[in-house]
């Protein structure tokens, strides 16, 4: 190749590159706001308000009990200083708790998917505070907000509404943004609160002699197990990000993993970080599930057991 | 107030039932570019994309450096920091407990450190015990805590904090557990720090 060829080459490469750079906002605009249909929005809220009620009656109740504690326990978080925030008490928690529930029942509605949809953010982070203003934070429950407080800025969406939206894309890009970086940001808290030997240290072994069950103790006996899992665990919270670079088909491979991760969890140390269950529940076309199980609820209601297609 | 969104005033081309299945007229474009003429989309307004763009940088910056150099205290930004703690393969895995007196019975009893009995959990507990050897009457809270939640139950005249540790050596627990009482409270002899 002449030298003037060569020249051009990497004129033309160089001008391909610019041109690449000067594209990325372009695809980051068109990614951010992918459109999806209406449809999975309003099934991932009832999705989500439904877990809030159950989450507020029976998952994590310590912020009704922290109405019964006496104010010397009451340790204020930054967002509970800026905004004056006072001590518990038992007539404030009843408040928060029956008011999340009937805010959360309302939104399942679909109607008035703003007023509703933010009161019972509103509700559910308020109590929230409560739980964890008393000197435990727990660490699964922070993404959650983003689901609460964005689903609503999509409004109507209609269950059987197949139009695709710009600001359900940005909603649900939001969530899954948010659920995955629970996973890479734990593997940063890791490197700064455990540091790089935490792959090596005996911090499962520690939680399974603390909370173990039958299921996980014999683990305690083969202690390579845990160790490797340490390693694994780490691993794939730091490459969690790669999700939103895989095909569709990994990509929901990966969140089968992810849950089965967290069933694994549950079953070892009965651990679950229940809000970011629903949270990963972004990434799935929920629409197209629930019309796959319609027809096969309808093709097994024409003729049990018969496999053969029906008109409806 | 207004997501931004432009919402054509058709219908969809779902096949379900509902007020949104019936086809509908075409929506004349906008003179901005933002209205997009398909019935089967919403497209967002150039204001709606631009603060909800914005939303996610503050968003970002906001969890990143809640992991970076906040703490629990930084909630909903905090960092996610569960089981990041490093626990050595030789050391001592210890846990929080708590015993009670009742009137009449000299008789320390385990009674659960959780917030169905005492109003808080055992972290919340944990985490405060400095200010619990600085003041061990503040144990009595517990007492008074647990009165309101369970009335029925016999009122604790003593409540004092233990700590049992399980000994690990290269991973695996050797079955050797020590205990020891940290703080205690009782209604006749007030708060006393035992062992430091």
């Amino acid at each position: 190749m002449s030298r003037g060829a060569a020249g051009t080459d990497l004129g033309a490469r160089a001008a391909g590159g610019a041109a690449w750079v000067a594209g990325v906002p372009q695809r980051l605009n068109l990614w951010l706001f992918t459109e999806v249909p209406l449809a999975r929005i309003g099934l991932l809220r009832i999705a989500v308000f439904a877990f809030v009620v159950v989450d507020v009656l029976k998952l994590h109740t310590s912020g009704h009990f922290h109405g019964a504690a006496d104010p010397v326990w009451y340790e204020p978080l930054v967002v509970g200083e800026l905004l004056g925030i006072p001590a518990a008490t038992p007539l404030l928690v009843e408040l928060l708790k029956w008011g999340s529930v009937a805010f959360a029942l309302a939104a399942m509605s679909g109607r008035f998917p703003r007023t509703l949809g933010w009161a019972t953010a509103i509700c559910w982070s308020w109590y929230q505070y409560v739980a964890f203003a008393y000197g435990k934070v727990d660490h699964d429950r922070a993404d959650f907000l983003v689901a609460l407080f964005l689903l609503p800025t999509v409004g109507l969406a209609h269950l059987s509404d197949r139009r695709r939206s710009e600001a359900a894309g940005f909603a649900l890009r939001a969530v899954q943004l948010a659920a995955i970086a629970t996973y890479f940001l734990s593997a940063i808290a890791k490197i700064r609160f455990g540091g790089w030997d935490w792959v090596n240290s005996a911090t499962m072994v520690r939680a399974v002699v603390r909370r173990g069950t039958p299921l996980s103790e014999w683990m305690l006996d083969v202690p390579f197990l845990l160790h490797a899992a340490q390693w694994g665990l780490f691993s794939a919270e730091l490459a969690s990000p790669l999700i939103f670079f895989l095909s569709e088909r990994w990509r929901r491979r990966m969140v089968a993993a992810w849950y089965l991760f967290h069933v694994a969890t549950y079953a070892g140390i009965t651990i679950a970080f229940w809000p970011h269950l629903v949270m990963m529940l972004a990434f799935l076309p929920l629409e197209q599930y629930r019309d796959r199980g319609v027809e096969r609820w309808r093709r097994w209601r024409v003729s049990p057991g018969a496999s053969r297609s029906s008109p409806g | 107030m207004s997501s931004g969104t432009t919402a054509p005033p058709t219908g969809s081309p779902g096949r379900g039932p509902g007020p949104s299945s019936r086809p509908g007229p075409s929506p004349r474009p906008g003179p901005s570019s933002g209205i997009d003429p398909s019935p089967h989309r919403v497209r967002l307004r150039r204001r709606g994309r631009a603060w909800r763009a914005a939303l996610v940088c503050l968003l970002t910056v906001g969890y990143v450096s809640g992991s970076l150099v906040g703490d629990d205290h930084w909630w909903p930004l905090g960092p996610w920091r569960m089981f990041s703690t490093s626990t050595s393969p030789n050391a001592a895995v210890t846990v929080s407990a708590l015993q009670v007196q009742v009137a009449g019975d000299p008789a320390w009893v385990d009674t659960g450190l959780n917030p169905p009995n005492v109003g808080l959990n055992r972290a919340e507990v944990e985490g405060r015990q400095n200010q619990i050897l600085a003041d061990p009457a503040m144990l009595a809270t517990l007492a008074e805590a647990h009165a309101r939640l369970d009335p029925d139950d016999e009122p604790w005249t003593g409540v004092r904090l233990v700590r049992r540790s399980t000994v690990l050596e290269n991973r695996v627990p050797t079955g050797e557990t020590r205990e020891r009482v940290v703080a205690e409270w009782t209604a006749d002899g007030g708060g006393v720090v035992v062992q430091q």
